[in-house]
């Protein structure tokens, strides 16, 4: 019976063991909210990479850019960013005060993440959404990174079971056929089945756009994947792929019963 | 009478009308109306939009202090916006911006001390180009135009802007920031300092 159980568990741990490798990552750009109002008009927003649903962090270097657009205006704020520690490892903070009522899309183009696993670079343009003191105007607009996700569900005040439909593009233009990683900021709330349960995946359509029905509250991370046109000198010297994502994050509140 | 020329189209209009007026209220009451307000010199700035950005024009503006006094009323123009001059309150007293947009809409915004100006925090001013698209403000030289005064004013403030958010993320650090070393080192001196100020003084009383 002993050696039952043991051979049992040696064979949990072998098949959870290529799940390891199979993690998605994620860039990760993360405020307290979405929707901001006079009784809080300051946010921290943290920026850090990992995989969102394992809660399993990676060391984020000072990103190249990082930067708020209002209304088309670009406001860089990569000089407020201070280190903090996200999921056990180096990510970055800003405390950000709003203004004005404003769609505000906050945006991180992060330095090349050297990840030895797969022998790849990663870099994710990361984007979330806030809207400040009842502006509801203008959150479509491509901010025209490389490559990003354009909502096409508007990103915030949306509840747990709203079905998220957003376009990718990439130099501008719609990605057909790309796939798409979605994945929860799990904070440790649910276990999941199988490690292919960690992240969801889709592709998009001939026009480029995916949805995907996010059933629970919380943060939801859309990553879109392409490997870049150019490579990059790995530790090694040879030249390695980079894979480029495009992130969204977005917030499902949950349903509120009446008091 | 014959009733077919009684129902032409002229007449049939106005009950059409209001028919639709009667029937679309709805979406209407899907567009809530918001309220934001600043300082801008003397002056409060007020601007009240439903959603899509579209302009409460003619809004009932009602302005009062933290007790309910009335200070000021008023009424936006096409653009939404009301300028009204800033009322000499308290320095902690607030002011309280309410904006009706017809039935069933209403707005409120109130401005802190801190947004007021009226203590140590910089002056809550947004800088955007309809804080400084005030052809009443700061009169430029007569040879500029008012599209040109408009422009300048923007570069000025997008300049301004760009020039101290580096300031504003530093001091953002700094009130984040715990006690440094030095502040801690500092402590423990200041509390050596005065046990030893203490001990002297009970020392001389005993002698």
């Amino acid at each position: 019976m002993k050696k039952l159980l043991s051979t049992l568990l040696l064979g949990l741990i072998l098949a959870m063991l290529p799940g390891s490798n199979a993690l998605a990552h994620f860039g990760m750009l993360i405020p307290q909210r979405n929707i901001v109002d006079q009784q809080q008009r300051t946010e921290k927003i943290t920026l850090s990479f990992g995989h969102p649903f394992s809660g399993i962090g990676l060391n984020m270097e000072k990103p190249t850019r990082f930067f708020v657009d209002l209304d088309g205006k670009q406001i860089d704020l990569t000089g407020s960013l201070h280190p903090v520690q996200v999921m056990k490892h180096q990510g970055w903070q800003t405390k950000y005060r709003f203004r004005r009522p404003g769609i505000y899309i906050f945006a991180v183009e992060p330095k090349p993440y050297w990840e030895p696993a797969e022998d790849i670079y990663i870099k994710h343009y990361t984007k979330t959404i806030i809207s400040a003191f009842g502006a509801d105007h203008g959150w479509g607009r491509p901010l025209g990174l490389k490559t990003e996700i354009v909502p096409l569900l508007r990103p915030f005040g949306n509840y747990s079971g709203n079905t998220m439909v957003g376009q990718v593009l990439l130099d501008g233009k719609a990605a057909p056929h790309t796939e798409v990683e979605v994945e929860l900021y799990n904070k440790g709330r649910f276990s999941a089945p199988t490690p292919a349960h960690e992240t969801q995946v889709i592709r998009t359509d001939e026009r480029g756009i995916f949805s995907f029905t996010c059933p629970q509250p919380g943060w939801w991370g859309f990553a879109a994947l392409h490997d870049a046109n150019f490579t990059l000198p790995g530790p090694d010297g040879t030249d390695k792929t980079v894979e480029l994502g495009a992130v969204l994050w977005l917030y499902m509140d949950p349903w509120q019963t009446v008091p | 009478m014959n009733i077919c020329r009684f129902l032409t189209w002229n007449k049939l209009f106005p009950v059409i009308l209001l028919l639709f007026v009667f029937i679309t209220p709805a979406p209407v009451f899907a567009h809530h109306l918001y309220v934001f307000a600043y300082v801008n010199g003397r002056d409060i700035v007020v601007k009240a939009a439903f959603g899509h950005d579209r302009p409460d024009k003619n809004g009932k503006v009602t302005v009062t202090n933290s007790t309910g006094k009335l200070l000021f009323q008023g009424k936006t123009d096409s653009r939404g916006m009301l300028h009204f001059p800033r009322p000499q309150l308290p320095p902690n007293d607030t002011v309280k911006i309410t904006v009706g947009g017809g039935p069933g809409h209403q707005g409120v915004w109130t401005m802190t001390p801190a947004d007021l100006g009226n203590n140590t925090a910089a002056t809550e001013t947004p800088t955007d180009s309809v804080h400084t698209a005030q052809p009443n403000n700061s009169p430029a030289p007569p040879s500029l135009s008012a599209n040109e005064q408009r422009y300048l004013a923007r570069l000025v403030s997008e300049a301004v802007a760009r020039e101290i958010e580096p300031l504003k993320a530093m001091m953002a650090r700094q009130m984040e920031s715990g006690p440094s070393l030095q502040n801690i080192i500092g402590g423990i001196g200041w509390l050596v300092g005065l046990g030893g100020l203490v001990a002297a003084w009970s020392s001389r009383k005993k002698r």
